[in-house]
């Protein structure tokens, strides 16, 4: 197809304005991207567990720096352990689905 | 017959919601070290949050819905973490187009972009910013004619108001 050239074409990451050339992940949507520059700037060290639950979607945080005035839901400032702990559940995975994930993986 | 994620750092499965019998797609990191995170897994929990708060926020059903993500044990006795979303079962735009060789028609192409632009609209009205809007970025539901449109990865997705200062997307885009 002409205009469509690269499947998976080269992306370019926020952190260094250099190419990734492993590609781009699709599929179930979740891509494997090195984007850092979320962390610029906003201090998500004053978020506690106190703040998730209904809050985590819900309250806005203010981001400091030069884009001083602006509020972003709090999730966006958020630090990997407040992400992990509020997103990952501990349920039995079996449990709910139906799978099997010692066969053969449909795409690695 | 499906299409999945690519990348090397997951495995990808089919599986069955045991609460609705609806077909999902189960994503299980490779690497993934809670105790250490690097970059790549803070980036997947930042856009798996973000797929979530997408979730919360709007009904769309023009975006990727996450299901959720669970702590799962290897074989080898590993943790790691599989995050299950809906079921894209008609691959992207992209190999759908190249497949047809001739393309889609002009009424199937409005269809597709408007469904495209309502995700993106809900993407928006979150607060979101997808900024690798691309054919491969959208997925299609099923393999029928009438499949319609998932707007899908997130992984350069920022919201509103947070610093946007470098130059992000693909560059053959």
């Amino acid at each position: 197809m002409t205009g469509i050239a690269y499947k998976g074409g080269p992306r370019l990451k926020p952190d260094s304005g250099t190419v990734d050339t492993k590609g781009v992940a699709i599929g179930c949507g979740i891509s494997n991207s090195n984007e850092d520059e979320r962390a610029a700037n906003v201090d998500a060290s004053s978020h506690t567990s106190k703040s998730l639950g209904d809050s985590y979607y819900n309250d806005m945080a203010a981001v400091p720096g030069d884009a001083g005035g602006f509020t972003v839901p709090k999730v966006a400032t958020m630090n990997f352990a407040q992400l992990h702990g509020h997103v990952v559940q501990k349920t039995d995975f079996y449990e709910r689905f139906e799978c099997n994930l010692r066969s053969r993986p449909l795409a690695s | 017959m499906f299409y999945f994620l690519r990348g090397g750092y997951a495995d990808v499965f089919i599986g069955k919601d045991r609460t609705n019998g609806e077909m999902v797609a189960i994503k299980r990191l490779k690497r993934f070290n809670s105790a250490y995170p690097g970059i790549s897994e803070q980036a997947v929990m930042k856009e798996v949050a973000i797929i979530d708060f997408l979730g919360k926020k709007s009904s769309a059903k023009y975006l990727l819905r996450l299901i959720g993500a669970w702590e799962l044990v290897t074989p080898s006795g590993r943790k790691t973490v599989a995050i299950v979303t809906n079921l894209a079962a008609g691959g992207d735009l992209f190999e759908s187009i190249a497949a047809m060789g001739h393309g889609y028609n002009e009424k199937s192409a409005a269809r597709l972009f408007k469904e495209a632009c309502e995700g993106v609209k809900a993407l928006h009205s979150c607060g979101l910013l997808h900024r690798d809007l691309k054919p491969e970025n959208l997925l299609l539901s099923s393999k029928a004619d009438d499949a319609h449109v998932i707007v899908a990865d997130f992984g350069l997705a920022e919201f509103t108001g947070m610093p946007m200062r470098r130059v992000v997307g693909t560059l053959s885009y």
